[in-house]
């Protein structure tokens, strides 16, 4: 392949398979998928209360003076939280658990192990499930944000500069 | 000014879309959103294998979450690239709740149309499909990466480089031709001035 791009208009197949669609409304098709969303409401909080429950494991597990060498697989449950309680109109436990990846993958990035960050994160993910309170959602949010911010990887101070896109 | 929702016409009935993602939670939501909106035509993989196997065929629309490990990643360039891939120019949207730093460079050369971050609803997915629908953006290829142009606009080669574009005109502007505009000149191409129609 030359080192010249080459640029194109390929045929978009999608703006054609969309043209070819029914009449049907994007006001009936959001209705009807907020109703299929609320058949598996059930399954997500199912997901939701067990992925927890795997954290709070995990964090039992942790040697309480040493690193854990389970912190991807921290991050593969954190991160399938991520976008299930929302379903479940639990969106606090999705911010913690976004702000949890954001901490496991600078420590992952970094080679470093700290087990309060994530207790803390594992912490709050149990108690924003019960509490009902707004104002008390964000304190606890709030809080998360601020170890978010000690431990996340920060592009300023981290990221190796890449390459120019195309 | 948004249009109405009720007079817009959307429906996937007629679409084409396959979704690769290895979390079957996952996968059911966005699942359930798809089968909303009338997707009839729709293949489910978790594994990239099983999508390269349903790539044989022709897709309107990809979704790929690339995963905890980001492997799913590797699944674009592979459809983008690929000599035997039917999907060279096929709409792919990355669904993901967070990208780890290490694969960030991963997800924009990958060759993907859009990344979506979760969490899904009905109203962003319709969004960004309408808006793949839209997209006039051309299809890029070079040694480094295939898929659509990342520059939504496009306002010549940075300064002080050579364009890689084949199309790119040389930076060097030459000689003035006429004499600088006068200050007067200039404020007075700013200047509101009433007119008569």
């Amino acid at each position: 392949m030359s080192d010249k791009a080459k640029f194109f208009k390929p045929v978009n197949r999608l703006a054609g398979a969309l043209q070819d669609g029914t009449n049907r409304t994007l006001r009936e098709g959001i209705r009807a998928a907020d109703r299929n969303l609320t058949y598996i409401a059930g399954d997500c909080l199912q997901h939701v209360e067990e992925a927890i429950a795997r954290l709070e494991q995990l964090i039992a597990d942790w040697p309480a003076d040493g690193g854990s060498d389970r912190l991807q697989e921290f991050y593969g449950i954190s991160l399938s939280i991520i976008g299930v309680a929302s379903v479940v109109d639990l969106p606090q436990i999705d911010v913690a658990a976004k702000s949890l990846c954001d901490v496991l993958d600078g420590m992952i990035t970094r080679g470093i192990e700290f087990r309060e960050p994530v207790a803390v994160h594992v912490g709050a993910m149990r108690l924003l499930r019960n509490i009902t309170n707004p104002t008390d959602s964000q304190h606890v949010i709030d809080g998360l944000l601020k170890v978010r911010k000690r431990f996340a990887f920060d592009p300023l101070v981290d990221a190796k500069p890449v390459g120019r896109p195309a | 000014m948004q249009a109405d929702p009720g007079s817009i016409k959307f429906s996937l009935d007629r679409t084409s879309i396959l979704i690769l993602d290895a979390d079957p939670m996952s996968m059911s939501i966005l699942s359930q959103i798809l089968a909303g909106f009338g997707a009839k035509n729709l293949y489910k993989c978790t594994t990239i294998e099983d999508a390269k196997l349903a790539a044989q065929r022709e897709f309107d629309l990809i979704f790929v979450d690339p995963g905890a490990s980001g492997d799913g990643y590797e699944f674009i360039p592979w459809l983008r690239r690929d000599p035997s891939s039917r999907n060279k120019f096929s709409s792919i949207m990355v669904v993901t709740g967070h990208t780890q730093s290490t694969r960030i460079t991963s997800a924009r050369d990958s060759g993907a149309n859009f990344v979506l971050a979760k969490p899904l609803t009905p109203t962003k997915i319709s969004a960004r499909i309408g808006w793949l629908g839209r997209d006039k953006r051309q299809h890029v290829e070079c040694q480094s990466y295939v898929g659509p142009d990342r520059r939504f606009k496009f306002e010549g080669p940075p300064q002080g480089l050579e364009g890689r574009r084949e199309g790119d005109l040389s930076a060097d502007l030459g000689n003035a031709s006429q004499p600088n505009m006068s200050q007067a000149d200039i404020d007075a191409l700013m200047q509101p001035r009433r007119i008569t129609l």
